[in-house]
């Protein structure tokens, strides 16, 4: 399944050798990256999972954390999304050297920018997988992995996920004017 | 309640047995009047009644050499052949006293004074008796501070229920009123209040336009995903429209005298494209049919 990142979670967690359980067994294939939603809390980001679930970049993938910019509108080679032990989960594990049509895209929208989603019914596309869930107050952030022409309803409206006809691999967010 | 009962009566029968033992203690007595001690001041005469002497062997003095010396009657140090066991246990008692005779009478006039005593029994029924009566009264006592507290308990649990159902009713009073008091309102507006099955109905509907909503939403994106093939489509078929084009053209040119092979297998590929435009064509119809059979629904 190829997934192209349009955006990332504003919580990054790293599993190192150090913090590997067997430090002896630990393969450098091993590290990798997670990320997921957050929110601010009292100035500090804070999970406040709704749904809890992360994405996980392997350290042989290609990302480079440090320059997580360069990472968006990028295709990986993934795993398509699952449930592992008891969270979801969605597994990055190769990054293409060049980028193809991809299946889904992985989306991050905030409340800035919907002005809240409808939690009540259905707000969600029924292909989009809801990755993770973040919610304090007013301040909301989802990841999802959504096919083109998903969909998301918020406050302003629906948001559909139009992919641009010349480059495939980047899309963006549109509001309907249908609603 | 009947425990307690049963324990009276058990401590007023072991009382009665206490009370009725000291006549049958004195009745022996009493056949003793002839006699003019007392069985106590008999056991008092037998303790002291003179321990036998326990220097026998000196007191005795069967021979004249005796008087002086019992080491002397028996000969002197010369006359004896002690083993050294003999001479230790000689050592460590040198009077020859005999201790176990002793223990003996002083542990018979231990038991005769107390287990044989019948005043000793009767005492120390009593005694027992006393200590009984004195749990008894503290288990009791006990016993009545647990149930006070139980019951203090109780009255608690009973008050606190007591002010948790007022509380619950004066909210259910509140609300009923609220509720009440809204529905005048409504009635004194003249938008008269809806009835509760048009209310149901109503939520019924609300329910379906949003499933209808949500319908419509996914519709829309099937129908975007579909023209976005479609464009592709269409792209596709037009860069092929204008391959065959240039393919005309050059078969055009090249049908001059002496290209007939190469014409036969030009004609050949003409057909085969012309087949897979016919192809292309058909597919494009359908697709588009389909748009507009989703862009009506």
């Amino acid at each position: 399944m190829l997934i192209s990142v349009l955006g990332f979670g504003s919580i990054w967690t790293l599993r190192s050798a150090r913090k590997a359980r067997t430090q002896e067994r630990f393969d450098p294939r091993d590290l990798a990256y997670y990320n997921t939603t957050g929110v601010d809390v009292g100035g500090k980001l804070r999970n406040r999972p709704r749904v809890y679930g992360v994405a996980r970049f392997n350290g042989n993938s290609g990302l480079r954390p440090e320059c997580w910019h360069r990472m968006l509108y990028k295709v990986f080679d993934c795993e398509p999304p699952c449930t592992w032990n008891g969270r979801q989960r969605v597994l990055f594990k190769r990054l293409l050297r060049k980028p193809e049509r991809p299946d889904a895209y992985l989306v991050v929208v905030k409340s800035e920018q919907t002005a809240g989603v409808i939690k009540g019914g259905d707000w969600l596309n029924r292909e989009t997988t809801l990755i993770s869930f973040s919610e304090c107050g007013v301040d909301q952030e989802v990841m999802a992995v959504m096919p083109a022409y998903g969909w998301v309803r918020g406050v302003l409206g629906t948001f559909f996920l139009e992919p641009l006809a010349a480059r495939p691999w980047e899309a963006r967010l549109v509001l309907s004017a249908t609603e | 309640m009947l425990g307690r009962v049963r324990c009276i009566l058990y401590i007023g029968v072991v009382t009665g047995w206490i009370v009725l033992a000291p006549a049958q203690c004195q009745h022996p007595a009493g056949s003793k009047v002839a006699s003019p001690q007392q069985p106590g001041a008999e056991q008092r005469n037998a303790a002291q009644q003179p321990v036998p002497n326990v220097y026998q062997s000196r007191s005795a003095q069967p021979v004249p050499a005796a008087r002086y010396s019992p080491l002397a009657a028996q000969g002197g140090y010369r006359g004896q052949k002690l083993t050294w066991y003999e001479a230790l246990f000689r050592s460590l008692n040198p009077k020859n006293v005999d201790w176990g005779m002793s223990w003996e009478q002083r542990r018979s006039i231990f038991l005769e004074n107390s287990i044989g005593n019948k005043y000793f029994m009767y005492t120390a029924a009593l005694s027992m008796l006393l200590i009984y009566s004195f749990v008894v009264i503290v288990w009791q006592r006990w016993n009545h501070a647990e149930r006070l507290k139980q019951l203090a308990q109780g009255a608690a649990d009973a008050m606190n229920y007591a002010q948790y159902w007022k509380s619950g009713a004066e909210k259910a009073t509140q609300k009923h009123n609220t509720h009440i008091e809204k529905c005048n309102r409504v009635i004194e507006a003249g938008e008269s209040g809806l009835p509760t099955s048009d209310t149901a109905e109503a939520a019924a509907l609300r329910q379906q336009v949003e499933g209808m909503r949500i319908e419509v939403l996914n519709l829309t994106s099937e129908n975007k995903r579909l023209r976005h093939d479609l464009e592709q489509k269409a792209t596709v078929v037009a860069d092929l429209a204008v391959r065959v084009d240039d393919a005309t053209k050059k078969i055009g040119g090249g049908n001059g005298p002496g290209n007939g092979a190469k014409g036969g297998e030009n004609s050949v590929q003409v057909a085969t494209f012309v087949d897979r435009i016919n192809r292309l064509e058909e597919t494009l119809r359908t697709v588009r049919l389909e748009n507009e059979r989703l862009k009506g629904a």
